[in-house]
Protein backbone atom coordinates (compact mmCIF):
# COMPACT_ATOMS: atom_id res chain seq x y z
CA UNK A 1 0.00 0.00 0.00
CA UNK A 2 1.21 3.08 -0.97
CA UNK A 3 1.60 5.55 2.56
CA UNK A 4 3.69 8.86 1.12
CA UNK A 5 5.92 10.27 -1.66
CA UNK A 6 8.42 13.03 -1.27
CA UNK A 7 9.57 14.03 -4.38
CA UNK A 8 13.00 16.10 -4.06
CA UNK A 9 15.34 17.33 -6.99
CA UNK A 10 18.65 15.72 -6.64
CA UNK A 11 21.79 18.79 -7.87
CA UNK A 12 25.07 17.80 -6.32
CA UNK A 13 25.18 21.00 -5.24
CA UNK A 14 22.28 19.77 -2.49
CA UNK A 15 25.17 18.63 -0.06
CA UNK A 16 26.13 21.73 1.59
CA UNK A 17 30.13 20.06 0.98
CA UNK A 18 30.17 19.62 -2.59
CA UNK A 19 28.57 23.92 -3.14
CA UNK A 20 30.81 25.21 -0.03
CA UNK A 21 30.60 28.93 0.09
CA UNK A 22 27.27 28.43 -2.34
CA UNK A 23 25.75 26.24 0.37
CA UNK A 24 23.36 28.90 1.62
CA UNK A 25 21.82 29.38 -1.27
CA UNK A 26 19.85 26.10 -1.91
CA UNK A 27 19.00 26.49 2.29
CA UNK A 28 15.42 26.90 1.34
CA UNK A 29 15.66 23.64 -1.51
CA UNK A 30 16.94 21.87 1.84
CA UNK A 31 14.74 22.78 4.36
CA UNK A 32 11.74 22.02 1.69
CA UNK A 33 12.91 18.21 0.88
CA UNK A 34 13.13 17.94 4.49
CA UNK A 35 9.85 18.96 5.57
CA UNK A 36 8.67 16.65 2.73
CA UNK A 37 11.17 13.87 4.35
CA UNK A 38 8.99 14.32 7.50
CA UNK A 39 5.90 13.43 6.03
CA UNK A 40 7.12 10.20 4.50
CA UNK A 41 8.67 9.49 8.03
CA UNK A 42 5.34 10.30 9.77
CA UNK A 43 3.22 7.70 7.55
CA UNK A 44 5.29 5.05 9.21
CA UNK A 45 6.82 3.09 6.36
CA UNK A 46 7.74 -0.43 6.16
CA UNK A 47 10.37 0.66 3.78
CA UNK A 48 10.92 3.34 2.09
CA UNK A 49 12.22 3.50 -2.22
CA UNK A 50 14.19 5.99 -3.69
CA UNK A 51 13.50 6.13 -7.16
CA UNK A 52 15.37 8.68 -9.31
CA UNK A 53 17.49 9.15 -12.92
CA UNK A 54 20.16 6.52 -13.54
CA UNK A 55 21.81 5.80 -17.01
CA UNK A 56 20.57 2.05 -16.27
CA UNK A 57 17.44 0.55 -15.36
CA UNK A 58 18.43 -0.86 -11.76
CA UNK A 59 17.10 -2.36 -8.82
CA UNK A 60 19.12 -1.75 -5.74
CA UNK A 61 17.22 -3.89 -3.21
CA UNK A 62 20.47 -4.68 -0.60
CA UNK A 63 20.61 -0.46 -0.84
CA UNK A 64 24.20 0.64 -2.27
CA UNK A 65 26.51 2.64 -1.87
CA UNK A 66 27.37 6.16 -3.69
CA UNK A 67 29.81 8.82 -3.98
CA UNK A 68 30.45 12.69 -5.00
CA UNK A 69 34.09 11.69 -5.93
CA UNK A 70 33.40 11.65 -9.59
CA UNK A 71 32.31 15.76 -8.60
CA UNK A 72 35.59 16.35 -7.19
CA UNK A 73 34.26 15.94 -3.20
CA UNK A 74 35.36 12.71 -0.96
CA UNK A 75 31.48 11.94 0.23
CA UNK A 76 30.31 9.16 0.33
CA UNK A 77 26.96 7.92 1.32
CA UNK A 78 25.03 4.43 1.81
CA UNK A 79 21.28 3.30 1.32
CA UNK A 80 19.80 0.64 3.15
CA UNK A 81 21.70 -2.41 4.15
CA UNK A 82 24.58 -0.38 2.32
CA UNK A 83 25.26 -3.33 -0.38
CA UNK A 84 29.09 -2.92 -0.93
CA UNK A 85 29.01 -4.52 -4.61
CA UNK A 86 26.08 -1.87 -5.81
CA UNK A 87 27.13 1.80 -7.11
CA UNK A 88 24.70 3.82 -6.56
CA UNK A 89 24.07 6.76 -9.37
CA UNK A 90 23.96 10.35 -8.63
CA UNK A 91 20.55 10.63 -8.38
CA UNK A 92 20.34 8.01 -5.94
CA UNK A 93 23.47 9.04 -3.72
CA UNK A 94 21.48 12.29 -3.42
CA UNK A 95 18.74 10.71 -2.09
CA UNK A 96 20.38 8.55 0.35
CA UNK A 97 21.82 11.57 1.55
CA UNK A 98 18.30 13.07 2.13
CA UNK A 99 17.04 9.98 4.39
CA UNK A 100 19.92 9.77 6.14
CA UNK A 101 19.38 13.62 7.11
CA UNK A 102 15.84 12.89 7.96
CA UNK A 103 17.08 10.39 10.35
CA UNK A 104 15.82 7.33 8.61
CA UNK A 105 16.66 3.85 9.97
CA UNK A 106 14.30 1.44 8.48
CA UNK A 107 14.43 -0.26 5.41
CA UNK A 108 15.39 1.43 2.24
CA UNK A 109 15.65 0.52 -1.28
CA UNK A 110 16.54 2.23 -4.79
CA UNK A 111 15.49 1.99 -8.16
CA UNK A 112 17.31 3.94 -10.78
CA UNK A 113 15.15 4.69 -14.29
CA UNK A 114 16.86 5.81 -16.94
CA UNK A 115 15.15 8.52 -19.10
CA UNK A 116 14.44 6.26 -22.31
CA UNK A 117 12.18 4.19 -19.90
CA UNK A 118 8.93 4.76 -21.09
CA UNK A 119 5.64 5.08 -19.38
CA UNK A 120 3.82 2.01 -19.18
CA UNK A 121 7.14 0.25 -17.74
CA UNK A 122 7.53 3.18 -14.69
CA UNK A 123 4.00 2.67 -14.65
CA UNK A 124 4.19 -0.79 -13.95
CA UNK A 125 7.46 -0.73 -11.85
CA UNK A 126 5.22 1.93 -9.87
CA UNK A 127 2.91 -0.41 -9.34
CA UNK A 128 5.05 -3.04 -8.18
CA UNK A 129 6.82 -0.83 -5.69
CA UNK A 130 3.44 -0.21 -4.37
CA UNK A 131 2.62 -3.97 -3.56
CA UNK A 132 6.36 -4.53 -2.39
CA UNK A 133 5.60 -4.03 1.55
CA UNK A 134 1.85 -3.42 3.79
CA UNK A 135 3.35 0.21 3.69
CA UNK A 136 5.36 1.61 1.08
CA UNK A 137 6.57 5.10 0.74
CA UNK A 138 8.57 6.61 -2.13
CA UNK A 139 11.43 9.07 -2.39
CA UNK A 140 11.19 9.94 -5.88
CA UNK A 141 14.68 12.10 -7.10
CA UNK A 142 14.43 14.32 -10.28
CA UNK A 143 14.25 17.31 -11.97
CA UNK A 144 12.59 19.65 -14.26
CA UNK A 145 14.28 20.91 -17.29
CA UNK A 146 17.96 21.96 -17.26
CA UNK A 147 17.02 24.48 -19.98
CA UNK A 148 15.24 27.30 -18.27
CA UNK A 149 17.61 30.38 -18.91
CA UNK A 150 20.16 31.21 -21.23
CA UNK A 151 22.70 30.77 -18.63
CA UNK A 152 21.03 27.06 -17.90
CA UNK A 153 23.53 23.89 -18.30
CA UNK A 154 21.30 23.23 -21.23
CA UNK A 155 21.07 27.03 -22.79
CA UNK A 156 17.86 28.40 -23.22
CA UNK A 157 14.52 26.73 -24.70
CA UNK A 158 11.51 28.16 -24.47
CA UNK A 159 9.23 25.15 -24.19
CA UNK A 160 11.19 24.41 -21.13
CA UNK A 161 8.98 27.11 -18.43
CA UNK A 162 5.62 25.79 -19.97
CA UNK A 163 7.02 22.26 -19.20
CA UNK A 164 7.98 22.91 -15.98
CA UNK A 165 4.28 24.82 -15.46
CA UNK A 166 2.31 21.50 -16.04
CA UNK A 167 4.54 19.43 -13.67
CA UNK A 168 4.28 21.78 -10.93
CA UNK A 169 0.96 22.20 -11.22
CA UNK A 170 0.73 18.55 -11.44
CA UNK A 171 2.80 17.83 -8.11
CA UNK A 172 0.08 20.17 -6.78
CA UNK A 173 -2.64 18.82 -7.14
CA UNK A 174 -1.86 15.16 -6.98
CA UNK A 175 -2.16 14.17 -10.26
CA UNK A 176 0.93 14.56 -13.25
CA UNK A 177 0.29 15.67 -16.74
CA UNK A 178 1.00 13.75 -19.87
CA UNK A 179 4.50 13.84 -20.02
CA UNK A 180 5.95 13.17 -23.57
CA UNK A 181 9.29 11.50 -22.85
CA UNK A 182 11.03 12.61 -25.95
CA UNK A 183 10.33 16.60 -25.10
CA UNK A 184 11.50 15.60 -21.54
CA UNK A 185 14.95 13.90 -22.98
CA UNK A 186 15.19 17.56 -25.23
CA UNK A 187 14.55 19.85 -22.13
CA UNK A 188 16.70 17.57 -19.84
CA UNK A 189 13.97 16.79 -17.57
CA UNK A 190 15.53 14.09 -15.54
CA UNK A 191 12.82 13.83 -13.27
CA UNK A 192 9.81 12.08 -15.79
CA UNK A 193 10.82 9.03 -15.63
CA UNK A 194 10.86 9.07 -11.70
CA UNK A 195 7.83 10.70 -11.57
CA UNK A 196 6.10 7.80 -13.92
CA UNK A 197 6.83 5.26 -11.49
CA UNK A 198 5.81 7.64 -9.11
CA UNK A 199 2.08 8.17 -10.77
CA UNK A 200 2.02 4.03 -11.08
CA UNK A 201 2.88 4.04 -7.07
CA UNK A 202 0.29 6.17 -5.98
CA UNK A 203 -2.23 5.23 -8.96
CA UNK A 204 -2.43 8.90 -9.67
CA UNK A 205 -3.31 8.36 -13.22
CA UNK A 206 -6.52 7.19 -12.38
CA UNK A 207 -7.38 8.98 -9.19
CA UNK A 208 -5.54 11.94 -7.79
CA UNK A 209 -3.95 11.56 -4.54
CA UNK A 210 -6.07 13.25 -1.81
CA UNK A 211 -3.10 15.42 -0.05
CA UNK A 212 -0.67 17.41 -2.32
CA UNK A 213 1.70 19.80 -1.82
CA UNK A 214 4.27 21.82 -3.43
CA UNK A 215 6.58 22.66 -1.26
CA UNK A 216 9.11 24.58 -3.85
CA UNK A 217 9.13 25.42 -7.30
CA UNK A 218 12.22 27.67 -8.43
CA UNK A 219 15.04 27.49 -11.10
CA UNK A 220 17.97 28.89 -9.22
CA UNK A 221 20.24 27.93 -12.06
CA UNK A 222 18.36 27.43 -14.72
CA UNK A 223 17.12 24.05 -13.43
CA UNK A 224 13.89 23.51 -12.48
CA UNK A 225 13.50 22.43 -8.96
CA UNK A 226 10.30 21.22 -7.28
CA UNK A 227 9.84 19.84 -4.16
CA UNK A 228 6.01 17.56 -3.17
CA UNK A 229 4.63 15.88 -0.44
CA UNK A 230 2.04 13.22 -1.66
CA UNK A 231 -0.03 10.98 0.61
CA UNK A 232 -3.17 8.96 0.15
CA UNK A 233 -5.15 11.20 2.99
CA UNK A 234 -6.69 10.30 5.83
CA UNK B 1 62.92 17.30 8.96
CA UNK B 2 59.10 17.23 8.58
CA UNK B 3 57.35 20.21 8.53
CA UNK B 4 54.84 20.85 11.72
CA UNK B 5 53.05 23.88 12.87
CA UNK B 6 54.55 27.22 12.59
CA UNK B 7 53.67 28.85 15.89
CA UNK B 8 54.25 32.76 15.90
CA UNK B 9 53.13 34.98 18.98
CA UNK B 10 49.10 34.09 19.07
CA UNK B 11 48.81 32.26 15.81
CA UNK B 12 49.57 28.68 14.86
CA UNK B 13 49.69 27.77 11.16
CA UNK B 14 49.43 25.07 9.80
CA UNK B 15 52.02 23.42 7.25
CA UNK B 16 49.74 23.99 4.05
CA UNK B 17 48.62 27.64 5.33
CA UNK B 18 49.97 30.04 3.36
CA UNK B 19 50.79 32.97 5.28
CA UNK B 20 50.77 36.25 4.42
CA UNK B 21 53.08 39.45 5.73
CA UNK B 22 52.32 42.94 5.37
CA UNK B 23 55.02 45.27 5.12
CA UNK B 24 54.41 48.66 7.22
CA UNK B 25 57.38 51.02 7.29
CA UNK B 26 58.15 53.61 9.85
CA UNK B 27 60.56 55.47 7.50
CA UNK B 28 60.08 58.28 4.93
CA UNK B 29 62.55 56.64 2.30
CA UNK B 30 61.51 53.38 1.92
CA UNK B 31 62.14 52.14 -2.31
CA UNK B 32 58.34 51.21 -2.98
CA UNK B 33 55.87 53.42 -0.35
CA UNK B 34 58.51 56.48 -0.14
CA UNK B 35 57.69 57.41 3.36
CA UNK B 36 53.77 57.18 2.71
CA UNK B 37 53.18 55.46 6.26
CA UNK B 38 56.08 57.11 8.12
CA UNK B 39 53.46 59.15 9.67
CA UNK B 40 51.61 57.59 12.87
CA UNK B 41 47.75 57.90 11.12
CA UNK B 42 48.72 56.58 7.64
CA UNK B 43 50.56 53.86 9.31
CA UNK B 44 47.59 52.59 11.49
CA UNK B 45 45.34 52.77 8.33
CA UNK B 46 48.18 50.74 6.53
CA UNK B 47 47.87 48.27 9.40
CA UNK B 48 44.60 47.90 9.34
CA UNK B 49 44.00 47.58 5.81
CA UNK B 50 46.55 44.64 5.63
CA UNK B 51 45.19 42.71 8.12
CA UNK B 52 40.92 43.33 7.00
CA UNK B 53 42.73 42.05 3.41
CA UNK B 54 44.02 39.20 5.00
CA UNK B 55 47.77 39.66 6.28
CA UNK B 56 48.45 37.34 9.30
CA UNK B 57 51.99 39.35 10.24
CA UNK B 58 51.93 42.64 9.90
CA UNK B 59 56.29 43.33 9.71
CA UNK B 60 57.27 46.63 10.66
CA UNK B 61 60.91 48.62 9.67
CA UNK B 62 62.43 51.32 11.19
CA UNK B 63 65.25 51.71 8.51
CA UNK B 64 65.42 51.79 4.56
CA UNK B 65 66.82 48.03 3.20
CA UNK B 66 68.85 50.52 0.96
CA UNK B 67 71.43 52.77 1.88
CA UNK B 68 70.83 56.04 2.89
CA UNK B 69 70.82 58.77 5.63
CA UNK B 70 71.84 56.95 8.79
CA UNK B 71 69.30 55.83 11.45
CA UNK B 72 71.21 55.72 14.82
CA UNK B 73 69.55 53.04 17.16
CA UNK B 74 67.98 56.03 19.15
CA UNK B 75 65.84 56.85 16.32
CA UNK B 76 64.88 53.14 15.14
CA UNK B 77 63.60 52.91 18.29
CA UNK B 78 61.34 56.05 18.17
CA UNK B 79 60.10 54.80 15.44
CA UNK B 80 58.93 51.12 15.68
CA UNK B 81 58.91 51.03 19.69
CA UNK B 82 55.16 52.81 20.31
CA UNK B 83 54.30 52.07 16.97
CA UNK B 84 54.55 48.09 18.23
CA UNK B 85 52.96 48.87 21.75
CA UNK B 86 50.22 50.54 19.85
CA UNK B 87 49.55 47.58 17.41
CA UNK B 88 49.61 45.42 20.29
CA UNK B 89 46.45 47.12 21.47
CA UNK B 90 44.68 47.76 18.67
CA UNK B 91 45.79 44.07 16.63
CA UNK B 92 45.69 41.19 19.14
CA UNK B 93 45.22 38.15 17.13
CA UNK B 94 47.91 39.46 14.62
CA UNK B 95 51.57 38.19 14.82
CA UNK B 96 53.66 41.47 14.90
CA UNK B 97 57.20 41.58 13.09
CA UNK B 98 59.87 44.15 13.55
CA UNK B 99 62.37 44.14 10.58
CA UNK B 100 66.15 44.88 12.28
CA UNK B 101 69.65 43.76 13.04
CA UNK B 102 69.87 45.63 15.87
CA UNK B 103 69.56 43.70 19.60
CA UNK B 104 68.78 46.40 20.95
CA UNK B 105 65.78 47.51 19.01
CA UNK B 106 64.57 43.19 19.17
CA UNK B 107 64.92 44.00 22.80
CA UNK B 108 63.14 47.32 22.78
CA UNK B 109 59.87 45.57 20.93
CA UNK B 110 59.84 42.75 22.32
CA UNK B 111 59.28 44.14 25.60
CA UNK B 112 56.16 45.57 24.21
CA UNK B 113 54.62 42.87 22.67
CA UNK B 114 56.46 42.11 18.97
CA UNK B 115 56.51 38.06 18.30
CA UNK B 116 58.71 37.80 15.40
CA UNK B 117 62.26 39.46 14.72
CA UNK B 118 62.68 39.96 11.14
CA UNK B 119 66.48 39.83 10.76
CA UNK B 120 66.86 40.21 7.22
CA UNK B 121 70.44 41.09 7.08
CA UNK B 122 71.68 37.59 8.25
CA UNK B 123 72.75 37.69 11.45
CA UNK B 124 75.31 40.39 11.83
CA UNK B 125 74.07 41.08 15.51
CA UNK B 126 74.77 38.18 17.09
CA UNK B 127 72.99 38.95 19.63
CA UNK B 128 69.45 39.23 18.40
CA UNK B 129 68.91 35.30 18.21
CA UNK B 130 70.29 35.77 21.70
CA UNK B 131 67.78 38.68 22.66
CA UNK B 132 64.56 36.03 20.28
CA UNK B 133 65.35 32.98 22.75
CA UNK B 134 65.32 35.21 26.05
CA UNK B 135 61.87 36.80 25.11
CA UNK B 136 60.64 33.22 23.02
CA UNK B 137 59.32 35.14 19.90
CA UNK B 138 60.57 33.27 16.57
CA UNK B 139 63.44 34.46 14.55
CA UNK B 140 63.48 35.04 10.53
CA UNK B 141 67.07 33.62 9.53
CA UNK B 142 67.86 35.02 6.32
CA UNK B 143 70.37 34.24 3.61
CA UNK B 144 72.39 38.45 2.82
CA UNK B 145 75.47 36.35 1.36
CA UNK B 146 77.62 37.98 4.73
CA UNK B 147 76.66 41.63 3.31
CA UNK B 148 77.07 44.55 5.63
CA UNK B 149 73.56 46.05 6.54
CA UNK B 150 71.92 48.61 4.30
CA UNK B 151 74.86 47.54 1.22
CA UNK B 152 73.97 46.70 -2.08
CA UNK B 153 75.69 43.66 -3.53
CA UNK B 154 78.40 44.56 -5.81
CA UNK B 155 80.26 41.69 -7.95
CA UNK B 156 78.94 38.96 -5.51
CA UNK B 157 79.91 35.60 -6.36
CA UNK B 158 78.74 32.04 -5.50
CA UNK B 159 80.17 28.93 -6.99
CA UNK B 160 76.34 27.69 -5.58
CA UNK B 161 73.84 30.32 -4.20
CA UNK B 162 71.41 27.59 -3.00
CA UNK B 163 74.50 26.24 -1.33
CA UNK B 164 75.55 29.03 0.80
CA UNK B 165 71.59 29.94 1.24
CA UNK B 166 71.60 26.82 3.04
CA UNK B 167 74.76 26.73 4.65
CA UNK B 168 74.31 30.22 6.21
CA UNK B 169 70.32 30.06 7.12
CA UNK B 170 70.08 26.70 8.39
CA UNK B 171 73.48 25.06 9.64
CA UNK B 172 74.02 28.80 10.39
CA UNK B 173 71.46 31.11 11.99
CA UNK B 174 68.37 28.39 12.09
CA UNK B 175 70.40 25.86 13.76
CA UNK B 176 72.54 28.44 16.58
CA UNK B 177 68.76 30.22 17.20
CA UNK B 178 67.45 26.68 18.20
CA UNK B 179 70.85 25.85 20.49
CA UNK B 180 70.63 29.18 21.84
CA UNK B 181 66.78 28.50 22.88
CA UNK B 182 64.32 30.05 20.09
CA UNK B 183 61.38 28.12 19.75
CA UNK B 184 61.79 25.15 17.11
CA UNK B 185 58.26 25.92 15.57
CA UNK B 186 58.75 30.12 15.36
CA UNK B 187 61.87 29.54 13.71
CA UNK B 188 61.72 30.86 9.76
CA UNK B 189 64.34 30.57 6.83
CA UNK B 190 64.46 33.25 3.93
CA UNK B 191 67.10 32.80 1.03
CA UNK B 192 66.88 36.87 0.70
CA UNK B 193 65.75 37.79 -2.39
CA UNK B 194 68.27 40.76 -3.79
CA UNK B 195 70.18 40.76 -0.44
CA UNK B 196 73.60 39.72 -1.63
CA UNK B 197 72.71 38.90 -5.01
CA UNK B 198 72.31 39.71 -8.22
CA UNK B 199 69.15 39.70 -10.06
CA UNK B 200 69.99 35.55 -11.46
CA UNK B 201 70.76 35.00 -8.09
CA UNK B 202 67.47 35.59 -7.14
CA UNK B 203 66.06 33.63 -9.78
CA UNK B 204 68.12 30.95 -9.02
CA UNK B 205 67.06 30.99 -5.15
CA UNK B 206 63.61 30.70 -6.53
CA UNK B 207 63.93 28.11 -8.80
CA UNK B 208 65.40 25.75 -6.36
CA UNK B 209 62.65 26.49 -3.40
CA UNK B 210 62.06 23.33 -3.37
CA UNK B 211 66.15 22.38 -1.50
CA UNK B 212 65.01 24.93 1.16
CA UNK B 213 61.79 23.45 2.04
CA UNK B 214 62.89 20.16 1.94
CA UNK B 215 65.07 21.12 5.18
CA UNK B 216 61.72 21.19 7.09
CA UNK B 217 62.11 24.99 8.12
CA UNK B 218 59.13 27.06 7.01
CA UNK B 219 59.99 29.05 4.09
CA UNK B 220 59.53 32.94 3.96
CA UNK B 221 60.32 34.32 0.67
CA UNK B 222 59.90 38.64 -0.12
CA UNK B 223 59.82 39.16 -3.45
CA UNK B 224 57.45 42.10 -3.57
CA UNK B 225 58.27 44.69 -6.03
CA UNK B 226 62.74 43.97 -5.73
CA UNK B 227 65.28 44.88 -8.27
CA UNK B 228 65.67 41.46 -9.26
CA UNK B 229 61.74 41.39 -10.73
CA UNK B 230 62.30 44.52 -12.33
CA UNK B 231 65.35 43.68 -14.10
CA UNK B 232 63.63 40.28 -15.03
CA UNK B 233 61.06 42.28 -16.72
CA UNK B 234 63.01 45.62 -17.43
CA UNK B 235 60.12 47.20 -15.33
CA UNK B 236 60.18 50.51 -12.60
CA UNK B 237 59.13 50.01 -9.35
CA UNK B 238 56.02 50.93 -9.95
CA UNK B 239 55.25 48.46 -12.94
CA UNK B 240 56.14 45.01 -11.21
CA UNK B 241 52.94 44.14 -9.16
CA UNK B 242 52.44 41.76 -12.17
CA UNK B 243 56.24 39.72 -12.05
CA UNK B 244 55.93 39.99 -8.24
CA UNK B 245 52.22 37.79 -8.45
CA UNK B 246 54.08 35.75 -10.96
CA UNK B 247 57.21 34.95 -8.77
CA UNK B 248 54.73 34.40 -5.70
CA UNK B 249 52.77 31.98 -7.59
CA UNK B 250 55.85 29.92 -8.76
CA UNK B 251 57.25 30.24 -5.05
CA UNK B 252 53.73 29.03 -3.10
CA UNK B 253 53.59 26.05 -5.89
CA UNK B 254 57.23 25.10 -4.41
CA UNK B 255 56.36 25.40 -1.30
CA UNK B 256 57.33 28.58 0.65
CA UNK B 257 54.55 29.57 3.32
CA UNK B 258 55.10 33.12 4.19
CA UNK B 259 54.88 36.23 1.37
CA UNK B 260 56.31 39.69 2.82
CA UNK B 261 54.35 42.27 0.48
CA UNK B 262 53.06 45.53 -0.30
CA UNK B 263 50.02 44.21 -2.02
CA UNK B 264 48.30 41.93 -0.16
CA UNK B 265 44.91 41.78 -1.22
CA UNK B 266 46.52 40.74 -4.38
CA UNK B 267 48.39 38.05 -3.03
CA UNK B 268 45.90 37.05 -0.63
CA UNK B 269 43.99 36.13 -4.33
CA UNK B 270 46.94 34.63 -5.92
CA UNK B 271 47.77 32.39 -2.53
CA UNK B 272 44.04 31.51 -2.52
CA UNK B 273 44.40 30.49 -6.01
CA UNK B 274 47.73 28.18 -5.72
CA UNK B 275 46.59 26.64 -2.93
CA UNK B 276 43.13 25.50 -4.46
CA UNK B 277 44.77 23.83 -7.02
CA UNK B 278 47.77 21.98 -5.00
CA UNK B 279 44.16 20.85 -2.87
CA UNK B 280 44.52 22.41 0.39
CA UNK B 281 41.94 24.82 0.04
CA UNK B 282 38.43 23.81 -0.93
CA UNK B 283 37.12 26.58 -3.70
CA UNK B 284 35.07 29.46 -2.13
CA UNK B 285 32.11 28.59 -4.29
CA UNK B 286 30.90 26.10 -6.26
CA UNK B 287 28.15 25.84 -8.99
CA UNK B 288 29.12 24.79 -12.21
CA UNK B 289 28.12 21.61 -13.21
CA UNK B 290 26.59 20.82 -10.05
CA UNK B 291 23.06 21.98 -10.55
Amino acid sequence: MFVAAAVCPCPPLLLPEVAGGAAPELDPLREACDEALRGVLAARPDVVWVVGPGPEHRLFDRGGVGGFQGFGVDVTVGLGECAEDETLPPGLAVGAWLLERAGWEGPAKGLAVPDYLEWPLCRENGVELRVSAERVALLVMGEGSARRTVKAPGYLDERAEPFDASVAAGLASGRLPQVDAELAFELMASGRAPWQVLAGAADSDEQPVASARLLYDDAPYGVGYFVASWSPGV
Amino acid sequence: MARTALKLGPRTFGPDELVIMAIVNRTPDSFFDQGATFADEPAFAAADRAVAEGAAILDIGGVKAGPGEEVTVEEELRRTVPFVAALRERHPDVVLSVDTWRHEVGEAVCAVGADLLNDAWGGVDPELAEVAAKHRVGLVCTHAGGAEPRTRPHRVEYPDVMADILERTVHGEAERALALGVPRESIIIDPGHDFGKNTRHSLEATRRLPEMTATGWPVLVSLSNKDFVGETLDKPVGERLLGTLATTAVSAWLGAQIYRVHQVAETRQVLDMVASIRGTREPAVARRGLA
